[in-house]
């Protein structure tokens, strides 16, 4: 198993928004999305897969790495998980090409210029490679936010609410190329939506999400 | 026709307000400016000789180091308070602001009289055998006097930059792998830009400003030059030359600052998520708070006892029943020119919204230009202004009054009040069109939609969204107005004392220990309103409109 | 909001109003006067003359340059009625601005000596302040200090302190200087001063004599009065100090001690110039010149008044001899020369 997700127990100390013994699995390439009304604790699982938060208790093993468990704790900034979140939060005082360029480390500069070059590419980009995000749309913002998750090659990549802040003809759109980009990369990949179709055009498999708790999973029918 | 029902339409009363105010501040300060035309004295030429270069280079110095320093400990206070949990931070996070109340020009004579020979450190030191051998009347000195009384402005502007700072930035930076130290100097700190420079900005004007300090410490810089220049060579236009020059370099600042931010840009729509404070461990416990406290003794306590000491010596002879019409004074003027600057500043914010033109940018920059010139220049105009005014209104006046004398407005108290509004409209307009930025315009929209007029609009939905800016803008105008110097030594009425000129007076005399009276009024005056400013109720329910 | 908004307005208007009605004439009645000096006993003098002629006394005080320079702008139209400047060269630049009238009073003539009057009548002093050398007594040896002249010598290297040049203090000690001896002599004097310098100038008179007794230096070149005031001060350690220098008035054997007034005149376009003659004159009476000199140890003008007790004591001197209007006359020069020998 790739991902090894077990007992994973959270509550914050002042939201409602809780989690109760999430366990599930995933295989390495395999697309998996979380579905759940506003509410049910999907972006919150996201962020404890992602270490920005620490569960109370339960495990997190990706590729074989125990990023958390009773007695460890890895620190997001080395889990190696990209993360693009809902208001795409890109870095709104540097370029697109330096948006991108931020996770690569250890690198030459040209290697990083090539892997810029590369993603822009990916995401079909590359004439943008200068602007700063305020002159993007937020359809642009989101490939962008993308192609800067995608550029340290992460173990796995979590997306919260992709499509929640597009327009509805430009979501079909990037619906679209998201999962053509999710192919060409083999992208381990969870997202979480509250729209059944997203789940079911992307995802290799649902998890229904209530309540803090994991009701029920499907293999969606293809189209 | 079209041209026609379009100025029609641009004609309203913001419009109107916001034209006259342009018009009254540029040309008092037309009448200044010209002197700049005339042919160059034997005195200008002297200065150019002998002294230019030390004004430019202790001038360079001064607002160099001011700035770092200002710079480095406002954004420190801020980061600490917004990011950390401690005991004792709710309190911090409002004494932090305190220093502002005190006039940098007490907190030197305070300083230097404390380490004078008779001073209270100096004889502590005596009396276990030790001697000090700072000199504070000094260009250090001088930086230490401005950092200490002017940080707040950083403090206060970052702290509420760093507060509405989404977590999502710094996240994501983690989450590419940066370490915190990383994301701190590559993102948090960056973001921080326009706060950090506006309020070092409000910071370096208020030094450049400041004549008290300088002519006190013999520190060489251009506002101690232009009074030389005008009282010792006896040349007003070398003096006018002078504050050009010094006009000069502050655009040139504030310019290249443009420059250097070219095309980027410091926010973009993000979910506001708070940044959750964290408790303090280990050592930093004690050192974070502990570094804290000591910027509040130094900017504030040491000051404050050492007024009170000299209070208690004076005030039987100080305190008399002519004390309450100097608070009075105080008060009366300072509400009534910062009601004015407010009022004014409101109405030119609201005249700038919505669609931008060459004119409206160039009357912004109009409007702004009184912060930028030192305050003797704006009285020397000021009083050219009014006098012709006075001439212009005589017939009127004697329809009124037979026996009036010519000059009405020139005498009274109009003419002060002018002046601070002149010098001030910026702070009070930049604090307002912040709040405007915050809202957006989707309110005001939507009230014009419905049918209400621009000024019912103005009273029922843009002056209650913004009130708490509108304060804050308030309070601050009115702190610097009542602890101005020049313009009320130079335009107030006969008879007419205020506590900063009766704080000068004493102090002009030489007679420090006499001035700590009405230095604890004036102090405990601003300190009364920086509570209110931080204590107000945030009411109203807070609706989440995304900017366009 | 609304109604907050028109309350304020409301309040506005009655203040400017207010204000307006303040600027309103009432014949003879009252003077104003621009005045530099603005001492607790100056306001006490005020009121002394209000309950004795019933002329209200109405007074901005602001510095010398300030009010010189508003009286200008005014022009015919001023409401000030006497000037009253703590320098004999400044009232010397307002009366070359022509901003002063002359006046002619047997009672001035007679309290005020010629040589501290303008010789057209322009201005009249009202008090004299020395400026004197101060210096500690373990230090210095009084029988070792003669003249301002003998302290550039190498012996006083890095002893001496002063005001900064910019002060009016010494703009005028430097002015009368030019005077008697020239400014070839006057330029040297000021070189070889600034080389006797302990530091670089800063701060008031009182620093100065404390910086003695600190040790900083051993020579402070000052005014009387401070130390008078000093004595009396509100600070017990201001006291020690003011108790622990010595007084010392310097060239008495050559061209006397500098001395300086303040004094007053009136306005070119006064307009209750009766009123402003009286008030003058009633300064330069023997009630307002013993005050001067027993609440503020300034040396009054008029001879036939008693001095304070300190002022006694440190006796009579010698002046230098020249008419103080030459001050103004210098002082343009003396400001270019101290800025061209780097006195800060």
């Amino acid at each position: 198993m790739y991902v090894k997700v077990e007992n994973l127990d959270f509550k914050y100390t002042s939201d409602e928004e809780v989690l109760y013994d999430i366990t599930f699995t995933m295989n390495e390439g395999e697309v998996v999305a979380i579905l759940g009304s506003s509410g049910s604790g999907k972006s919150t699982l996201l962020r404890l897969l992602s270490g920005l938060e620490i569960p109370n208790q339960g495990s997190i093993v990706i590729d074989e790495k125990t990023l958390c468990s009773a007695e460890h704790f890895v620190e997001c900034e080395r889990r190696s998980v990209g993360m693009v979140f809902q208001d795409y939060a890109l870095f709104p005082h540097m370029t697109v090409a330096k948006n991108i360029a931020f996770g690569l480390k250890g690198i030459t500069k040209e290697a990083k210029s090539n892997r810029v070059d590369e993603m822009l590419k990916l995401v079909n980009m590359e004439e943008k490679k200068h602007v700063y995000p305020h002159e993007l749309s937020g359809g642009q913002q989101q490939r962008i936010a993308l192609a800067r998750a995608l550029a340290p090659s992460p173990s796995i990549l979590l997306l919260d609410e992709p499509f929640s802040n597009l327009d509805a003809d430009l979501k079909l759109k990037i619906r679209q190329e998201l999962r053509l980009i999710m192919k060409t990369t083999q992208m381990t990949a969870i997202f979480v939506t509250h729209d059944y179709d997203d789940a079911a055009e992307i995802a290799d498999r649902i998890v229904y999400l209530e309540n803090g708790h994991i009701v029920h999973e499907e293999v969606p029918k293809k189209h | 026709m079209i041209f026609g029902r379009r100025l029609k339409n641009s004609i309203n009363l913001f419009s109107v307000v916001s034209v006259i105010a342009g018009m009254l501040i540029i040309v008092p300060m037309l009448n200044i400016l010209v002197e700049l035309f005339s042919p160059a004295s034997d005195t200008w030429r002297h200065i150019q000789t002998h002294l230019l270069r030390g004004y430019i280079v202790n001038t360079l110095l001064l607002i160099g180091f001011v700035a770092v320093f200002s710079a480095s400990i406002g954004l420190f206070t801020a980061y600490v308070v917004t990011r950390f949990d401690f005991k004792g931070r709710r309190l911090l996070s409002w004494l932090l602001i305190l220093p502002l109340a005190v006039p940098s020009y007490i907190a030197a004579y305070t300083y230097a009289d404390m380490l004078s020979y008779t001073g209270t450190f100096s004889r502590a030191l005596r009396a276990i055998g030790l001697r000090h051998g700072i000199n504070i009347m000094t260009l250090p000195g001088a930086v230490f006097i401005f950092v200490m009384t002017l940080y707040p402005y950083v403090y206060m502007m970052v702290k509420s930059a760093l507060e509405k700072q989404s977590a999502s930035f710094t996240e994501n930076a983690r989450l590419l792998g940066a370490s915190k130290f990383r994301s701190f100097f590559t993102i948090v700190l960056p973001l921080l830009r326009p706060a950090l420079v506006a309020g070092t900005l409000l910071v370096v004007l208020e030094t450049l400003n400041d004549y008290g300090v300088v002519a006190y410490f013999n520190v060489r810089v251009f506002s101690f030059a232009i009074f030389d220049a005008w009282e010792r060579l006896g040349d007003i236009s070398a003096a006018i030359r002078l504050s050009a020059v010094l006009m000069v370099i502050v655009f040139a600042i504030i310019f290249l600052e443009r420059f250097l931010r070219g095309k980027r840009r410091y926010t973009l729509h993000v979910k506001n998520r708070p940044i959750l404070r964290k408790p303090l461990v280990g050592l930093n416990r004690y050192l974070l708070p502990g570094s804290l406290w000591l910027i509040m003794l130094f900017a504030f306590f040491i000051p404050l006892f050492q007024l009170f000491y000299y209070a208690r010596l004076t005030y039987r002879h100080v305190l008399d029943i002519s004390f309450i019409y100097l608070v009075i004074n105080s008060l009366t003027l300072a509400i009534t020119a910062t009601f004015l600057t407010i009022l004014i500043a409101l109405m030119i914010a609201n005249f700038n919204r919505g669609r931008q033109s060459a004119f409206k940018r160039g009357l912004l920059k109009v409007t702004n230009l009184g912060y930028a010139i030192p305050g003797a220049v704006i009285a020397i105009a000021v009083i050219v202004f009014f006098i012709d005014i006075d001439h212009a209104l005589y017939p009127l006046y004697r329809l009124f009054n037979p026996d009036t004398g010519r000059l009405v407005l020139t005498t009274s108290f109009a003419m002060l009040t002018f002046a601070f509004v002149l010098r001030f409209m910026a702070i009070g307009y930049n604090s307002i069109e912040a709040a405007y930025d915050k809202v957006g315009e989707k309110f005001t929209e939507a009230a014009y939609s419905l049918n209400h007029s621009k000024v019912s609009t103005l009273i029922r939905v843009d002056l209650p969204l913004i009130k708490s800016g509108l304060i804050s803008a308030a309070i601050i105008v009115f702190i610097d107005i009542i602890k101005e110097l020049p313009l009320t030594l130079i335009l107030r009425p006969t008879n007419y004392d205020t506590l900063a000129s009766r704080v000068f007076r004493y102090a002009r005399e030489e007679m420090l220990q006499e001035s700590a009276v009405p230095s604890l009024f004036l102090i405990a005056i601003s300190t009364l309103l920086i509570y209110i400013l931080t204590h107000q109720k945030k009411k109203g329910v807070r609706i989440h409109v995304r900017k366009s | 909001m609304k109604k907050m908004i028109l309350g304020l307005s409301v309040f506005t208007m009655m203040l400017v109003l207010a204000a307006c009605q303040l600027g309103t004439g009432d014949g003879g009645k009252s003077i104003t006067v621009y005045s530099e000096r603005h001492y607790d006993t100056d306001q006490l003098l005020f009121d002394m003359f209000e309950d004795e002629t019933g002329i209200e006394v109405r007074v901005i005080d602001g510095n010398a340059d300030q009010l010189i320079n508003r009286l200008d702008s005014e022009g015919p139209d001023t409401q000030a009625d006497v000037l009253i400047i703590a320098d004999a060269g400044r009232l010397h630049r307002a009366k070359a601005m022509d901003l002063l009238q002359a006046v002619h009073s047997d009672v001035l003539n007679e309290n005020i000596p010629a040589n501290y009057r303008d010789a057209d009548a322009m201005w009249f002093g009202l008090t004299k302040r020395a400026r004197v050398l101060v210096y500690h007594p373990d230090r210095v040896d009084p029988s070792d200090l003669s003249t301002y002249e003998a302290l550039t010598g190498p012996a006083w290297e890095g002893r001496v302190v002063t005001r900064t040049s910019t002060n009016i203090y010494n703009q005028s000690l430097m002015a009368s200087f030019i005077e008697i001896m020239g400014e070839e002599a006057a330029k040297d004097f000021a070189a070889g001063l600034v080389d006797s310098f302990a530091r670089t100038p800063s701060g008031n008179d009182r620093d100065q004599a404390k910086y003695v007794v600190e040790g900083g230096a051993d020579v402070a070149i000052m005014n009387t009065y401070y130390i008078g005031r000093m004595l009396n001060s509100s600070d017990p350690f201001e006291q020690e100090v003011a108790e622990t220098v010595g007084v010392f008035f310097p060239n008495q054997e050559t061209t006397g001690t500098h001395v300086n007034v303040s004094a007053a005149g009136v306005t070119k376009h006064a307009s209750n110039v009766e009123g402003a003659i009286k008030f003058i004159e009633f300064l330069s009476s023997e009630t307002a010149q013993g005050l001067f000199s027993s609440a503020n140890y300034e040396y009054p003008v008029n001879e036939r008044v008693e001095m304070d007790a300190l002022l006694k004591e440190w006796g009579a001197f010698v002046a230098q001899d020249i008419n103080l209007s030459v001050l103004g006359e210098h002082s343009y020069r003396a400001a270019i020369i101290m800025d061209e020998v780097g006195w800060e």
